[in-house]
């Protein structure tokens, strides 16, 4: 691991992270559709990638498009970098009632239904900051969408946030991991610790 | 310690000293007692061997690297642990300490939900217990003689006082000393910390609300290890709060840990592993007990194992229902059931009721490590005198924690500001929820179904249990001062809880205990005060089903602390030729 001159952190970027990045890009650029293919080919390392999902294609892309604008990347890789998507749709394949996997897949499909009424596109397609814009009206329930959107958008970030922060980069970057704390102290200062707990 | 495995036998035509049916906390205590005594004996477990160690193979593991990221499949939690996944301990890291419910199922009457919660392998649920220590008090064993509820103990606080020491020095409780008629301290090693703001709720508790007081939850975890643990191979608590996955530490009391390397070390012991105990045997020209019947879990072949003593530690309803199945013509309705109260008075605790607030300030504050233990308030209501509509009282426990990246999660926003507000952990929470005594109850009890049987051929066990009406008003009670509690201190959005009968059936606290009772009167007890059968005088209950009440502390350490006794004076009586 590497001090960068900011005192952030960060890990020389890989051949493999540099594709990722430059897809992301030209997609958001571009307004491409990132498809199920290209999908693929991102968060090569996340260990749900060849197990079973649930998400179709076209829902696991708009799932990893979803998860990245939740959790983007900044001085620390995204949702979409640890896969995300992937860890949802394997967990509500696994361990989701059918009414719950009913309701994601819904969910997904009205705003997919919102994004195109408004436009024409699917979600993907939109450009980012009509994305972002749709975003912030369902985080709020407000029309075009409804309080059972946003619902669904709250289930949703739970989902991602679980899939993110049990994840290697974002329990051990992101947050503080201590699989093995040394015992207990009850009056630490938060500077010190700094972040949350992932455990 | 050594490898048990050189212990491990299947068939033996010994006949033993004693015979120990069960091996979780009572079981080992039993095992590790009586082998010290000089007592060759047997241990018989229906369920797998488990190595310490070795085969703890849910702990230490990433949760990205577990196939999914500690959640249980859905089809196996439901097809196999459809009442185990409602404990609180059960998920991808523990399920394989918990009791297959496809496989050893049981039957409740229509609306009468119980949750019977198991751990079936070596060293059973001492494995995965919430390691809570307390002893009870001198008002606890008097208090079925006082209000009539239940038969009086045939013991008194004086006569387990110095067995509850001889346990703790042993297991090594963290906790303070406090001199509290309502709960007499044990020998301890250093209790946890609290953290600033349950230290500042503590004062300001203390103060208000005199004589009650806060004090450190007491728990089975070396916080400063002794020589004698050391020489065990047990290690300081690590705080990493995972212990229903096994510790390799050794930091917490189970039966690998602890008992039974003790018992090993002796020399005197064998175990029976995947030996489902059938019956008791009976030979009716001695009135004694000559060892057990027992159904190999795997091949189904039926052996027998005989001995001089039999103890009974397969868990309150576990060694019920083993005596229920004894029958012969001597005792027709169960072994050593002249009284007819075998399966009769269960007891579970009052759970599921109580408030959490929102603490305001203390942004800096934070702490470090997963405390396996929290603040704790004994019992304060009905001491010393009558104050409520209903009889007995329970305790408070709980804590403060700040929200982590779990509850931040659901919060308005996404994107970067989200991410950074994650980062960050949140308000400061203090929640506080009861414990409350059961009373002993006639119609709650279980028999065997008299059809049903599992794959063994073992008859299902019917369990008839529900919660009275002076339950309801605790649980009442236990919310409504939960909450004054809380909003006295200073808390906000305080909100109080209880849970419905769906949410938290009888059984769900693991606190079963009752339906083969200590008392003084064969006619209505099953035990006398050394836990031994009134009418076959070398049969020992000594797990949960031994009591007569439930009090309102978390009960393994009485259970030990009764096991310890019954044994010396097993062991004492057996030397005299008495048994």
């Amino acid at each position: 691991m590497l001090q960068t001159e900011e005192g952030g952190r960060h890990e020389p970027q890989s051949p493999n992270a540099v594709r990722r990045s430059t897809l992301i890009r030209l997609a958001g650029l571009c307004g491409l559709a990132l498809s199920g293919e290209a999908l693929a080919s991102l968060a090569s390392d996340t260990p749900e990638k060849s197990k079973p999902g649930l998400l179709a294609p076209d829902q696991l892309a708009l799932t990893a498009v979803l998860a990245e604008l939740i959790i983007p990347k900044t001085d620390t890789p995204g949702a979409l970098a640890v896969g995300a998507h992937y860890t949802i749709s394997h967990l509500l394949k696994v361990c989701a009632p059918a009414a719950q996997q009913q309701q994601f897949v819904a969910g997904l499909e009205r705003i997919d239904a919102v994004a195109r009424a408004k436009g024409g596109k699917r979600f993907v397609s939109l450009a980012p900051a009509r994305q972002v814009e749709l975003l912030h009206a369902l985080d709020e329930g407000k029309a075009p969408f409804n309080g059972e959107d946003k619902n669904f958008f709250m289930r949703l970030k739970s989902y991602t946030a679980f899939a993110y922060y049990t994840s290697e980069v974002g329990a051990t970057r992101e947050l503080v991991y201590l699989p093995i704390p040394g015992g207990f102290k009850g009056n630490v200062p938060l500077k010190k610790v700094g972040r949350n707990y992932a455990l | 310690m050594a490898q048990a495995s050189s212990f491990y036998i299947k068939d033996s035509t010994e006949t033993f000293d004693a015979i120990v049916v069960g091996s979780g906390i009572t079981g080992g205590w039993a095992a590790k007692e009586l082998t010290e005594r000089g007592l060759r004996t047997l241990m018989v477990e229906r369920g797998r061997p488990v190595e310490h160690r070795s085969d703890y193979i849910g702990e230490g593991v990433d949760p990205w690297k577990m196939p999914n990221r500690g959640m249980v499949d859905l089809k196996v939690a439901e097809d196999q642990f459809a009442e185990q996944r409602k404990c609180y301990a059960f998920d991808e890291h523990t399920k394989h300490f918990f009791n297959n419910d496809r496989d050893m199922p049981y039957s409740t009457p229509e609306g009468k939900p119980f949750s019977w919660i198991r751990g079936n392998q070596l060293g059973g649920k001492s494995l995965m217990w919430a390691r809570q220590s307390y002893r009870w008090s001198a008002m606890d064993f008097e208090a079925n003689a006082k209000d009539g509820h239940g038969v009086d103990w045939p013991i008194r606080y004086p006569d387990l006082a110095p067995w509850y020491s001889h346990v703790e020095r042993h297991v090594g409780i963290a906790g303070s000393r406090e001199n509290m008629e309502t709960l007499p301290d044990s020998e301890f090693l250093p209790a946890f910390e609290f953290n600033t703001v349950e230290a500042a709720l503590k004062a300001k508790f203390d103060k208000s609300f005199a004589p009650a007081r806060m004090i450190m939850g007491r728990c089975a975890h070396l916080t400063q290890p002794a020589p004698h643990h050391q020489e065990q191979g047990r290690g300081t608590c690590q705080a990493r709060n995972m212990c229903q996955r096994g510790c390799s530490f050794g930091a917490y009391f189970s039966t690998q840990s602890s008992t039974l390397p003790a018992a090993v070390a002796t020399g005197k012991l064998r175990i029976a592993t995947n030996a489902i105990v059938h019956s008791v045997l009976y030979d009716p020209k001695t009135n004694r007990a000559t060892g057990v019947r027992v159904i190999d879990s795997e091949t189904m072949q039926v052996r027998e194992y005989h001995a001089k003593i039999v103890f009974l530690c397969a868990s309150t309803l576990g060694s019920t229902q083993v005596l229920l199945n004894s029958t012969s013509s001597s005792f027709p309705t169960g072994l050593g059931n002249s009284s007819g109260v075998l399966g009769h008075y269960l007891m579970d605790h009052l759970y599921g009721a109580g408030a959490t607030g929102r603490i305001e300030g203390f942004e800096e504050d934070f702490y470090s490590g997963r405390r396996p233990t929290g603040p704790y308030i004994p019992r304060f209501r009905n001491v010393t005198e009558q104050q409520t509509d209903f009889l007995r009282g329970y305790s408070l426990s709980g804590g403060a924690s700040r929200e982590g990246w779990q509850s931040q999660a659901w919060k308005p926003g996404f994107g970067k500001d989200y991410k950074a507000m994650v980062r960050k952990p949140g308000a400061w929470h203090f929640g506080l929820h009861g414990s409350g005594e059961m009373l002993p109850r006639f119609e709650n009890m279980v028999s065997l179904h008299p059809t049903k049987k599992d794959k063994w051929g073992m008859p299902q066990l019917h369990i008839d249990c529900s919660f009275s009406e002076n339950d309801r008003k605790m649980q009442e009670d236990i919310a409504n001062t939960a909450a004054n509690i809380l909003e006295s201190l200073g808390a906000k959005d305080v909100k109080k809880e209880i849970k419905t009968l769906e949410q938290w059936a009888p059984g769900l606290s693991i606190h079963e205990m009752g339906t083969a009772r200590m008392g003084r009167d064969p006619k209505t007890s099953f035990l006398n005060g050394n836990n031994q059968s009134h009418d076959v005088p070398n049969l020992f209950v000594t797990d949960g089903a031994s009591m007569a009440s439930s009090a309102w502390q978390n009960p393994s350490l009485t259970f030990m602390a009764l096991t310890a006794r019954a044994c010396a004076y097993a062991a004492e009586q057996f030397k005299l030729g008495k048994l």
